[in-house]
């Protein structure tokens, strides 16, 4: 999800479409990935590459590419219709490729980039999405058993702050335990809960998250150092033999 | 030795194994359940293409239409038919399509535009679909869903377009439209099209809610159908991106071949910038490789038609400059490098193999017109190439043919066909808002008409432009009705200003007759107003051409808009539906039309019938074409943003201070404490002063 706005955050979009280019060369299809675009970068007036969205100053890679799906783009993304699409609190008429269609076996990865703050990450420079509401949507999506993994990655400036909502070991225990949840989440080696949330952020409170790759070209950053040291970090893996600890 | 275990095989066994042969052969053989006949099904689309390239008026552009026709099959006309699953490669029918019509039984057809870019018809000309006098006649006479089509063949407006047709309940009567239920069978319809077409297609489906649609009726005109009328609604987004997700949605979805013969990205691929070549596909896969080429066009437009019997249309138009447009390929911008990235390969050029017509339609302009530098001589200019493309080597040719003279080539100077700088289109439209020095919440709205009709040649050969005005105003934008002056500045032929006093060039004025009015108020946040003005143009016999233009000035007032109706980049602006303007005229033979030739009407045959805009049997042209005017941003009155949190910081202030001093003054308890009684120092202090010690402090 890259939640910004205007030519200047060209760095998120292009973070998003980043990690959009990454799931896909790892295999995974179109059909279930989601990309939420706050803003055409691409085909913006300002971009000297029309139709094209690059990350790194060689210029070598085009992120949008040929094939490029955008799920929803421009104001479509709100903190509204993000947090339905989490819990799928849909209209019935909004098709599937436009729904997080995951249940309980699935491993869904959450990426925000955006501007944020204290608890806070803000959408479409007019909007916030707070940590308690992005946690209270994952503790939702996870009684409602929407994954069996959730890897959360927030880019932002303060991002370790908007991972401070989600239920400590205890809260999710007692959670998963109310809702009926905690036979089936209980791992059988060592009888502990697992709520299959794993969260990273970029930066933690009070410090910032930097841009890298300025390029004089199209004049502005082309990434975020954490997406980029992140996807190098990535390319490195055996797709086969990676595990969370190699990253 | 061992004899092999099969041979030990018993024969009760092999009987077992004969028949669960037999029944998988019959199984494999047997047909479908629901009684489809899919065989008859799979063959019934066909899908051609059509590449058309022609030359802008003013010579220095080229005009590339790509065209991708997919005709209906025969049972997608019923709306209750059954929805056969149809496997995509067995049927040229997109299924994503079939899937759109099946849960939506009341559409009839849609059309769908994204442009970018502006298209400057003052010098490039107007798009011709050479249809003539004769053609006009019969699109009026045709069913609304060839109207439709016929429509999405012209010019489209910036940013995105969607029209739908859709079926009355079977109980409704025209009498019901404005009604409660109509509208309520409207709403539920649309949404079901916008949000399925919003899914695959990339449009922002949620903007094009009730405040920017406007209702019409189309009627069915002369021809008979099943349905007498049909309810139309359409949507603008002026804002709208045209990007390279929309065009790959065309591309997967719709198109077959379009997305063939691709390598596709492998594990470890970084991005998406895949280096993958366009192998075949024929035109739908090779010319719609880069997406580079057309989004960096100056001009282009991506359009999808879908109809239940009229078929399917998806058009990629663009217009260069020449010195883009070399070859083909060039055009397109295959080939094209971006930044570093490595251009897209055609590694081997082969035909789709379901399209049953690929050709290539070339009207004369640059291509042909190659004039030697000392020749003074006009050279005859010949009609337009249409060549069939047949095998791949056809194709290859076709692609990297030269589209102008070389550039190394001194000897010849290309010119172009229209060679008449005063040539111009007769009728072209622009639009503006000026706000009041003294209220900025107000403002004039002023539509400028410019015309330049030739003198008519005798009544045989008159000079007549028909001009129909459509404005969508949204809500915000409040017109006064009252407030519409018309009035008519003509420069006749010196140039000069005329008003009504100068006799000398009245001659040269044509006449003015209003046709009609019609007007829409608003509903506040729920529909736009609309206006429509009906009105012709008539040069007379005086000395021409009769130039001019026609005002149409009315009062706005900009509503001061509710908080939360701002869009997040509200100090951006508010973008205004472009107008439209649909212009029919009939001028004398030989004037200098500044069209472009588009292409050839699809007779049922097949066969082509190359028509330009042809003369009628009274020896004068029939014109039509349509023209939009740009986006209009109006800037509307702006709250202070950051007004809720203030009042909400300092009320809260307020309040917490207010019932601190009230909690502590009504609820705090004042207790005293008694004194303790005095440590052992103080007696022994106040012993010594023979006083009784001082009581401590608490």
């Amino acid at each position: 999800v890259c939640t910004s706005r205007f030519w200047f955050n060209y760095r998120h979009v292009s973070n998003a479409l980043a990690v959009y280019g990454a799931a896909r060369a790892a295999g995974v299809p179109d059909s279930r990935v989601l990309v939420l675009l706050a803003d055409d970068a691409g085909c913006n007036a300002r971009n000297v590459f029309p139709a094209a969205v690059f990350d790194h100053p060689s210029l070598s890679r085009d992120l949008l590419g040929r094939h490029a799906e955008v799920d929803y783009r421009g104001y479509s993304v709100t903190v509204d219709a993000f947090l339905r699409l989490l819990t799928d609190r849909l209209p019935a008429s909004v098709p599937a490729s436009r729904r997080l269609l995951s249940d309980s076996a699935s491993n869904v990865l959450l990426y925000l980039t955006g501007h944020g703050g204290d608890h806070f990450l803000k959408f479409q420079d007019a909007d916030e999405l707070t940590a308690t509401a992005l946690s209270e949507a994952i503790i939702q999506m996870r009684l409602l058993q929407r994954f069996h993994r959730l890897f959360l990655m927030v880019d932002t400036c303060q991002a370790g702050t908007m991972l401070e909502g989600l239920p400590s070991p205890k809260e999710a225990a007692d959670l998963l335990d109310r809702a009926g949840l905690a036979a089936a989440a209980r791992d059988p080696t060592d009888g502990s809960l697992d709520f299959g949330v794993i969260a990273a952020g970029s930066a933690r409170r009070s410090q910032n998250s930097y841009s890298i790759h300025s390029d004089s070209t199209v004049g502005l950053s082309l990434s975020d150092r954490f997406t980029s040291i992140l996807l190098e970090s990535v390319n490195k893996l055996s797709p086969k033999r990676a595990s969370l600890m190699d990253l | 030795m061992r004899r092999p275990s099969f041979c030990r095989a018993s024969l009760p066994g092999l009987a077992l194994v004969g028949w669960l042969v037999l029944v998988l052969v019959g199984l494999v053989t047997a047909d479908a359940p629901s009684g489809v006949d899919f065989r008859a099904a799979a063959s019934s689309s066909t899908f051609r293409e059509q590449l058309v390239i022609s030359p802008t008026a003013d010579g220095l552009h080229t005009f590339l239409r790509a065209e991708f026709l997919i005709s209906s099959p025969a049972d997608l006309a019923h709306a209750d038919a059954p929805n056969p699953r149809q496997h995509y490669r067995s049927d040229v029918y997109p299924a994503a399509v079939r899937q759109i019509f099946h849960l939506n039984p009341h559409l009839e057809a849609a059309a769908l535009t994204f442009s970018q870019g502006q298209f400057m018809l003052s010098e490039w000309g107007a798009l011709d679909l050479g249809h003539g006098a004769a053609g006009q006649a019969a699109q009026r006479a045709a069913s609304p869903a060839r109207r439709l089509l016929l429509q999405s063949q012209e010019l489209v407006p910036t940013g995105s377009r969607l029209v739908g047709l859709f079926r009355p309940s079977a109980t409704s009567t025209p009498a019901d439209i404005g009604t409660a239920s109509m509208d309520a069978h409207l709403d539920a319809s649309w949404s079901g099209l916008t949000n399925i077409l919003g899914g695959l297609f990339c449009v922002s489906s949620h903007d094009m809610t009730s405040e920017r649609v406007v209702d019409s009726v189309f009627e069915a005109g002369e021809s008979p159908g099943p349905t007498a009328w049909l309810l139309s609604r359409s949507s603008m987004l002026p804002r709208e991106s045209s990007c390279t997700e929309n065009l790959s949605a065309l591309r997967r979805w719709v198109l077959p071949c379009a997305v063939s013969g691709e390598m596709p990205l492998g594990p470890g691929a970084a991005g998406l910038g895949d280096r993958g070549v366009a192998s075949g596909g024929g035109l739908a896969g090779i010319l719609l490789s880069s997406p580079h080429g057309i989004f960096s066009a100056p001009w282009h437009s991506l359009s999808l038609f879908l109809s239940r019997t009229e078929g399917i249309r998806v058009a990629v138009d663009l217009v260069v400059p020449n010195s883009r447009a070399r070859t083909i390929k060039q055009a397109w911008g295959i080939g094209m490098q971006v930044a570093n990235v490595p251009p897209v390969a055609v590694s081997h050029v082969s035909l789709c193999p379901v399209a049953s017509s690929s050709r290539v339609l070339i009207f004369p302009g640059l291509a042909t017109t190659k004039v030697a530098a000392t020749a003074t001589a006009a050279m005859a200019v010949p009609g337009p190439t249409l060549r069939e493309i047949t095998t791949a080597e056809d194709l290859a040719a076709m692609l990297d043919a030269r589209l102008g003279p070389a550039e190394e080539d001194t000897s010849v100077e290309a010119v172009p066909l229209h060679g008449d700088a005063a040539g111009r289109l007769p009728i072209l439209v622009e639009r503006s808002l000026t706000s009041d020095l003294s209220d900025q919440g107000s403002g004039l709205l002023v539509t400028r008409i410019l015309f330049r009709l030739p003198a008519s040649d005798g009544p045989d050969a008159p000079s007549i432009c028909h001009v129909r005005l459509d404005d969508v105003l949204p809500w915000f934008l409040v017109p006064f009705l009252h407030t519409l002056r018309h009035s008519m500045v003509s420069t006749g032929t010196s140039g000069s200003a005329s008003g009504a006093g100068d006799a000398a060039l009245a001659s040269s004025r044509p006449d003015f007759r209003l046709e009609g009015l019609a007007f829409a108020p608003a509903v506040p946040e729920h529909s736009p107003a609309q206006l429509r003005i009906d009105f012709t143009l008539a040069a007379g016999a005086g000395p021409g051409p009769h130039e001019g233009e026609v005002l149409f000035e009315m009062r706005v007032r900009k509503r001061f808009i509710h908080i939360d109706l701002h869009p997040p980049d509200a100090n951006r602006g508010f973008e205004i539906f472009p107008s439209e303007v649909q212009v029919e005229c009939q001028l004398p033979a030989g004037h200098d039309a500044r069209l472009i030739p588009t292409g050839l009407a699809w007779p049922a045959d097949g066969a082509a019938s190359p028509a330009m805009a042809s003369s009628t049997p009274s020896g004068s042209v029939a014109l039509r074409y349509r023209a939009f005017t740009r986006p209009l941003l109006v800037y509307l009155p702006l709250p202070d943003f950051s007004m809720p949190f203030n009042v909400i910081a300092g009320t809260s202030t307020v309040i917490a201070l207010f019932f601190g001093y009230m909690f502590n003054h009504l609820v705090r308890a004042v207790v005293v404490k008694p004194a303790r009684s005095a440590g052992l120092k103080a007696r022994l202090g106040g012993l010594l002063r023979r006083r009784p010690a001082p009581p401590a402090a608490s």
